[in-house]
């Protein structure tokens, strides 16, 4: 007790200790919503970003490797894939 | 005097090395901000059209700039932003900051989550959010997806409600290093006042009433300073956002400044806007810092 009086944060219960941590985390959430469809979309293929739905994780994300392997497949397949199948 | 003679030089050097140094950077602000400023306000009187014209035509150009419905438009849509943009950040700020002063358990989490927006620019937040507001594909598609088919949230392509869709981005933006400045004034009080409150027998809403808040006084003048400066200078938002649309609804002054000086060849118009602008950002600050000055005596 007397260390909570040392610095000017209030007593509080239970309750409002709750109340705090709720608010808290939902200001969270909103700050981080557009960082998270950000990192989201920073790993789709384009086909998904301009077809898809870019609230929802990638069906098939990019990753390092998967540049050539695209590129060949794209010289071979004439028309590209429609964004149902991509990979 | 041997000796005198390069000390002598050496401390007329130590004297001038600062002024040396500073001085391109002090020409490069003089030429590239006030010179920039001056030649604005010049032009604004001007009759010039897709380039610069030197014909002086008195104040023809704020004349015309006040008949045009879309200034009207434009500055109606400011003080709706603005007004509201203030006063949710600042509410946001310091409810946020008084949270967060309660020794919550995962403070060091909770302020780079809140400061990361400002540091982010924002025509790559700005296409997250309008992603996320657009009716087609974000919160209300994936609303009708999770079986809530009744769920609308078509703001921001509503001609009444864009304006406001871009107070939302905007708070987001900026209400977290609001909360930094009121943690840092909430910090700097002084502990004794508390507890000599306290042992009075001081309920937790009177302290905050009666002595904190009114202690903040400082923060809440330089959050205001800062937020209404922002709120006029606001351009990338609107641009990432709505691009000013629908129609002209989201237009503001910095949009219309644009579009008037480099798009539809009405420099003069164009530079007269700005001009209202920047007075507008003058007689706000000018007394608010004025008086944060005049204080510090």
């Amino acid at each position: 007790m007397l260390l909570a009086s040392q610095d000017n944060a209030m007593r509080t219960g239970r309750i409002a200790r709750m109340f705090i941590y709720v608010f808290l985390l939902v200001f969270a959430l909103f700050y981080l919503l557009p960082f998270f469809i950000m990192a989201v979309n920073s790993v789709k293929p384009l086909a998904e970003i301009t077809g898809g739905n870019p609230m929802v994780r990638c069906r098939c994300c990019t990753t390092w490797t998967s540049r050539s392997k695209k590129e060949s497949s794209l010289s071979s397949s004439a028309p590209l894939a429609v964004a149902s199948r991509p990979c | 005097m041997a000796t005198q003679g390069p000390g002598d030089l050496r401390t007329r050097l130590q004297n001038w090395l600062p002024k040396l140094v500073l001085a391109p950077s002090f020409a490069l602000v003089l030429i590239f901000v006030y010179g920039f400023i001056l030649f604005t306000i010049y032009l604004s009187f001007t009759n010039s059209r897709m380039l610069p014209s030197y014909e002086l035509v008195g104040w023809d150009n704020y004349d015309k700039l006040f008949r045009i419905r879309e200034w009207d438009v434009a500055v109606k849509n400011l003080a709706i932003f603005a007004s509201l943009y203030i006063v949710i950040c600042t509410l946001i700020g310091l409810f946020l900051a008084i949270f967060l002063n309660q020794k919550i358990r995962s403070e060091g989490v909770l302020w780079p989550i809140s400061l990361y927006p400002m540091a982010l620019s924002f025509i790559v937040t700005g296409t997250a959010w309008k992603w996320f507001l657009d009716p087609g594909i974000g919160i209300e598609n994936t609303m009708h997806l999770w079986g809530w088919d009744s769920f609308q949230f078509g703001w921001i392509k509503d001609r009444n409600m864009a304006i406001y869709t871009i107070v939302i981005a905007a708070v987001w933006q900026t209400s977290g290093s609001v909360m930094a400045m009121f943690l840092a004034g909430l910090r700097g009080i002084d502990t004794e006042i508390l507890k000599a409150a306290q042992m009075d027998g001081a309920s937790n809403w009177n302290m905050y009433r009666r002595i904190i808040i009114p202690q903040l006084r400082p923060a809440f003048l330089s959050a205001f300073v800062i937020l209404s400066h922002l709120a006029i200078k606001s351009y990338d938002l609107v641009i990432a956002l709505t691009g000013g649309g629908p129609g002209n609804a989201t237009a503001v002054p910095a949009t219309f400044m644009y579009s008037y000086t480099f798009t539809r060849n009405q420099m003069g118009i164009g530079a007269s806007s700005a001009v209202i602008m920047l007075m507008t950002i003058a007689a706000i600050m000018v007394p608010s810092l004025y008086a944060e000055l005049r204080e510090k005596k």
